[in-house]
């Protein structure tokens, strides 16, 4: 590891989060296990764990297709959380060697007990990722939030994001297409949002501003699409909740009832910062661009 | 919001001026029921806790965005009396 270079949250800052329980999150997130802004399709109000499910499917079915994955293509997915979008792009899309990075013990573990041959997850970092060939598509669904921790100069964040998307950059094929999702600043700094969540759910975490990760893809990647889906979140949010509730129970027996008070805490804080703006959700496409100043590379 | 609930509409709206005033430290007269409780200076994690206050106030769920989504006391009010039998 470079002494110069500036990580975002530990392992265990991560891990304090991720590793609670996979009953817990299991009774909550719903059969999906997918942790992340779902893709409803109409402007409803079904919060209901069906209408979730399906909305989880979507999103992870609308994720793939932007990367255009393909029989005997070779994925990464940076913060693969419990494996959903793994498991699709192989089984569903016919990848031929999906890679998954968490820094999360349970939930690789998770992944390890029901991966076939085709699946790979690494209890590892980005930083230190070093792939043997390159990928056709590279995805990573709501990690960025974790590159970059509170009390980092701007010069340091960029560096990071700039890593990150260089990084990328090699890893593709030419050509290659890389689907990212976050939650980012909206309409507020770090100073605007309760200390509550940096404190006691997401220690080490500092989200970032979306021109933070256009300003980092300069030459490197161009984009194809740009979305903000916090009214999606919204929704999402208020399913999760609901579930939490509706298990409340033995969501108790699994964490206790501080963790689960502190959860519901959470989701509603979360409800309402994507509701006000406060946060925004996006979901950019990006294709690398393969002639840097005019140069193949 | 998925039960009913047995508060009238008056008393919502009471408890409502003094839970804001509380927490905006002002009286209760300076707190008017029809401007948004967010430009009166309510902070978004103060609007989640009169949420959940609210909830056990009103013995119901109630969705965390309602101060967002009904910014003035008078519109929260009207939405969370509208299914209520007491009223």
């Amino acid at each position: 590891m470079d002494t110069d270079e500036v990580r975002g949250a530990s392992a265990w800052a991560l891990q304090h989060h991720y590793d609670i329980s996979n009953d817990f999150y299991a009774l909550w997130l719903g059969p999906s296990m997918s942790y992340s802004c779902a893709l409803f399709d109409d402007d409803g109000s079904d919060v209901s764990e069906s209408a979730l499910e399906q909305a989880q499917w979507r999103k992870l079915c609308c994720i793939a297709e932007q990367v255009a994955v393909k029989p005997g293509d070779r994925v990464l997915d940076i913060g693969c959380g419990w494996g959903t979008l793994l498991d699709r792009l192989v089984l569903e899309h016919g990848a031929a060697h999906a890679t998954g990075l968490t820094m999360s013990e349970a939930q690789a573990q998770w992944c390890v007990a029901r991966a076939d041959q085709r699946m790979q997850v690494l209890l590892q970092d980005w930083h230190d990722h070093e792939p043997g060939q390159r990928y056709n598509a590279i995805v990573s669904v709501e990690a960025l939030e974790h590159f970059a921790r509170p009390g980092l100069e701007g010069v340091q964040r960029q560096r990071i994001y700039r890593d990150l998307f260089e990084r990328c950059h090699r890893w593709l094929e030419p050509g290659g297409l890389m689907c990212i999702q976050f939650a980012a600043y909206g309409n507020s700094g770090l100073e605007d949002l309760d200390s509550f969540i940096s404190n006691e759910i997401f220690p080490e975490t500092d989200i970032p501003r979306l021109t933070e990760i256009v300003a980092a893809i300069e030459r490197l990647f161009e984009i194809r699409l740009l979305v903000n889906e916090r009214h999606q979140y919204v929704r999402t949010l208020r399913a999760w909740l609901r579930g939490l509730r509706q298990h409340r129970a033995h969501a108790v027996q699994y964490v206790g009832e501080d963790t689960v008070s502190r959860y519901e805490r959470y989701l509603q804080l979360c409800t309402y910062i994507f509701a006000s703006g406060n946060c925004d959700l996006h979901r950019i496409t990006l294709r690398r661009i393969d002639h840097l100043a005019g140069r193949p590379n | 919001m998925e039960a009913s609930m047995t508060r009238n509409q008056q008393e919502v709206r009471q408890w409502l001026v003094e839970q804001v005033a509380e927490n905006l430290h002002v009286s209760q007269q300076a707190v008017p029921t029809d401007a948004p409780v967010v430009e009166l200076g309510l902070s978004s994690v103060e609007a989640v806790s009169l949420t959940a206050n609210l909830e056990e106030f009103l013995g119901i769920e109630t969705d965390p965005a309602i101060v967002w989504e009904h910014p003035t006391i008078d519109q929260m009010v009207d939405h969370l009396c509208t299914r209520s039998p007491a009223d």
